[in-house]
C-alpha cells in the first residue's frame, strides 16, 4: 500500500488487480465519483483512468508500474457533449434510447458505462442493456442483462443484473428469433424503469448474420441515437436509412486492447463461475412447470418399449423416444407406425445443460445447470444460484450452452434435440 | 431478404467445390466425415465448422508430408487414404490404409494428388470451441 497524491485535473492510469481508497478529496473513474473513505477493486485484465475532482491522496495497492501519469484524460471531450446532449434532446415520460454497435474490442461497454454514469448526473433512472452474450458484463455468459442503475457503477460485472433474459448461447447465430424477442422484452421494461437506455451490442456487424441481425435491432428499438465504434468506416452498411442526426461516430481508443479466443473464454468463465458461485441443488418435478424452446413435455404421453421416456409430438413432427443408449432398430421394431417418425433422445446428453427458471409471466428469473432430468421420478434436478423458493419457477427454459458444475464451459447441444 | 439465416448453402457450396476439384468417391467421403465431425463438435456456430471444414484438407508435396499425419494421395490409378507410419528420404508408410487391404509402402515420387488431412483444425483455429466432456 503506497500513498499517491494527485493534484486537481490531473489524470492517473490505474491497471488491476489493483484497489485503492480515497484519503482526502475526491476521484472520477469512469463518470463514477470515489470520494473520502470510499474504496475501488480494479479486478485483473481491467483497467481505469483516474481524474482528479479535487487536490487527492490516494492510498494504492497495486503491482510496480500499475499507476501511470497520464497527460491529460483518456476519455474524449465529445463522450461529455454527446451525455449532454442526450439531457436536452430527452422528453419526459418517454425513454431515449442509444444503440452502440462496434466489433469486438472496440471499447462499447466501457462507453457504455462512461455515458451512463454522466447521465445519473442528471437523470433519475439510468439503464444499460447488454446484449453482448459472448462477452457478458452483465449477468452471466448466455444471457442478456439490464440494468437499471441506482448509483453510478465503474464495472458493470461488479453488479447483479435487474432483469435477465436467457439466450442460450454465446452468439445470437442460430437463436436470431429469440435474441430479437429478448430485445422487445427488456425494452419494455426498459420502458416502464428507466429515463435513458444504453444497450450494448455485439461486435457480429459483417456478413449476412450481423448485418441481418443488427439491421432488425435497430428497426425493434428505433434509437433516438445510435453511436458508431468504428476504426474506419466498418460500420456505415448499418445505418444507411437513418436520418444523419441520429447517428454519432466516434473513433476507436488506441487504449483498447484486443482480447484473443481463449481470453475472451476465460473472462465469459470468470464471470459464468462467480455467477454459479454458492449455487444450490433444486428439484422441480414436471407437473408444475411448462417447458420452453423444446420438444420434450410439450406432446402426449407414449408408453413404448426400451424408452425411458416418450411423447406423441403434433402432427408431422412424430414422437420424441429418450432411451438409455442410442436408439436401435431392435428397440424400436415394435413401435406402432402411428407415432410417425422417432426423434431419439439419450438420456445424460442433457447433463450440464443452460436452463433459465421462468416465472408465471416468462421473466427469467435465474440461470440453472441441469444437473439431471430424471425420468423415472418425473422431475428436473438443477444447479442455480436462485434464492427464492422452487415454488416461483414455472418454466424451463432450454438453452443450447452446458456448463461444468462451477459454471466453466463444457460445450453444447443441438437446438432441436430433446 | 438476401441475407442468409443459416450456413447450410454455404455447406453445400464447399461440397461442390470440392467434388468439382477431386471426384474421387474416398476423398470425398473424407471431407464430408469432417465435415460431420465438426458440426457435431460445434453444432451452434455451423459457420466456424464449415471454414474449419474448408482448411482440414490441403494440398501437400510429397516431401512435407510428416509421420502421425493423415493423407491422401493417388499413386497410378489408385487411390490411399491412411496415416503416415514411418517416413525417409525416398518414400513412406502408410497404416490403418483405405482402398487397400494391407499397410503400403510407397516411394514419394510415385505419389500424385496428396491431401493431408488436419484432424485438429478445430484446436487450431478456434481452441476456446474445445471441451472436456461433461462428468
Amino acid at each position: 500500500m503506497k500513498e499517491q497524491k494527485i493534484g486537481k485535473e490531473e489524470f492517473f492510469l490505474l491497471v488491476g488487480p489493483a484497489q485503492f481508497a480515497v484519503t482526502s478529496g475526491a476521484v472520477e473513474v469512469i463518470a463514477a465519483r470515489i470520494g473520502k473513505g470510499e474504496k475501488l477493486n480494479v479486478p485483473l485484465g481491467k483497467r481505469v483512468p483516474i481524474r482528479a475532482l479535487e487536490d487527492t491522496v490516494l492510498q494504492v495497492e497495486c503491482e510496480p508500474d500499475k499507476l501511470t501519469k497520464m497527460e491529460g484524460s483518456s476519455i474524449p471531450a465529445e463522450w461529455d457533449a454527446l451525455a449532454k446532449r442526450v439531457v436536452g434532446e430527452r422528453r419526459d415520460g418517454r425513454l431515449y434510447s442509444i444503440v452502440v454497435l462496434g466489433e469486438v474490442d472496440t471499447g462499447k461497454t466501457f462507453f457504455s458505462t462512461y455515458i451512463a454514469n454522466r447521465l445519473l448526473h442528471h437523470l433519475k433512472r439510468t439503464a444499460i442493456l447488454d446484449c453482448d452474450t459472448g462477452q457478458s458484463d452483465i449477468g452471466p455468459p448466455g444471457t442478456f442483462g439490464m440494468l437499471v442503475m441506482k448509483k453510478p457503477v465503474v464495472f458493470l460485472t461488479e453488479e447483479p443484473a435487474t432483469y435477465l433474459y436467457m439466450l442460450g448461447a454465446h452468439s445470437p447465430g442460430l437463436h436470431f428469433l429469440p435474441a430479437l424477442t429478448g430485445l422487445a422484452a427488456m425494452l419494455e421494461k426498459a420502458r416502464a424503469d428507466a429515463d435513458a437506455l444504453i444497450i450494448d451490442t455485439t461486435g457480429w456487424v459483417q456478413g449476412d448474420g450481423g448485418r441481418a441481425i443488427k439491421k432488425s435491432k435497430l428497426d425493434i428499438v428505433n434509437p433516438d441515437m445510435v453511436v458508431l465504434m468504428q476504426r474506419g468506416t466498418e460500420l456505415e452498411h448499418l445505418v444507411k436509412h437513418l436520418p444523419k442526426e441520429r447517428v454519432v461516430r466516434l473513433p476507436v481508443s488506441k487504449k483498447a486492447s484486443s482480447t484473443s479466443q481463449m481470453e475472451r473464454k476465460s473472462l465469459r468463465e470468470l464471470v459464468s463461475v462467480r455467477y454459479f458461485k454458492g449455487a444450490q441443488k433444486m428439484e422441480i418435478p414436471f407437473s408444475r412447470v411448462f417447458t420452453d424452446r423444446c420438444y420434450f413435455l410439450t406432446g402426449t404421453p407414449l408408453t413404448l418399449d426400451g424408452a425411458l421416456h416418450a411423447e406423441r409430438l403434433s402432427a408431422w413432427e412424430g414422437s420424441l423416444a429418450v432411451t438409455a443408449k442410442p436408439l436401435t432398430p431392435d428397440v424400436s421394431k415394435g413401435w406402432p407406425k402411428e407415432i410417425g417418425r422417432v426423434t431419439n433422445f439419450v438420456a445424460g446428453d442433457e447433463k450440464g445443460l443452460m436452463v433459465g427458471l421462468l416465472d408465471d409471466k416468462q421473466n427469467c428469473l435465474a440461470i440453472a445447470r441441469l444437473d439431471e432430468i430424471d425420468f423415472a421420478k418425473k422431475c428436473f434436478r438443477l444447479r442455480t444460484p436462485f434464492s427464492g423458493s422452487p415454488e416461483q419457477v414455472r418454466g424451463i427454459q432450454f438453452g443450447s450452452l452446458k456448463l461444468a458444475e462451477d459454471g466453466r464451459e463444457a460445450g453444447f447441444i443441438e437446438p432441436g434435440s430433446i | 431478404m438476401t441475407f442468409k439465416e443459416t450456413e447450410f448453402p454455404a455447406t453445400l457450396k464447399y461440397l461442390k467445390a470440392a467434388m468439382a476439384a477431386d471426384p474421387d468417391p474416398l476423398l470425398i467421403k473424407e471431407v464430408l466425415a469432417q465435415i460431420i465431425k465438426l458440426y457435431e463438435a460445434v453444432p451452434l456456430y455451423p459457420g466456424i465448422a464449415n471454414m474449419c471444414a474448408a482448411q482440414a484438407v490441403k494440398a501437400v508435396e510429397p516431401k512435407d508430408v510428416a509421420v502421425g499425419q493423415k493423407i491422401y494421395f493417388q499413386k497410378g490409378n489408385v487411390s490411399y487414404l491412411g496415416t503416415v507410419a514411418e517416413k525417409t528420404a525416398d518414400g513412406l508408410k502408410l497404416k490403418a490404409v483405405k482402398a487397400a487391404e494391407e499397410d503400403v509402402s510407397v516411394s514419394l515420387k510415385d505419389m500424385s494428388k496428396v491431401k493431408a488431412i488436419n484432424e485438429k483444425i478445430l484446436e487450431e483455429l478456434w481452441p476456446s470451441l474445445v471441451f472436456e466432456k461433461v462428468k
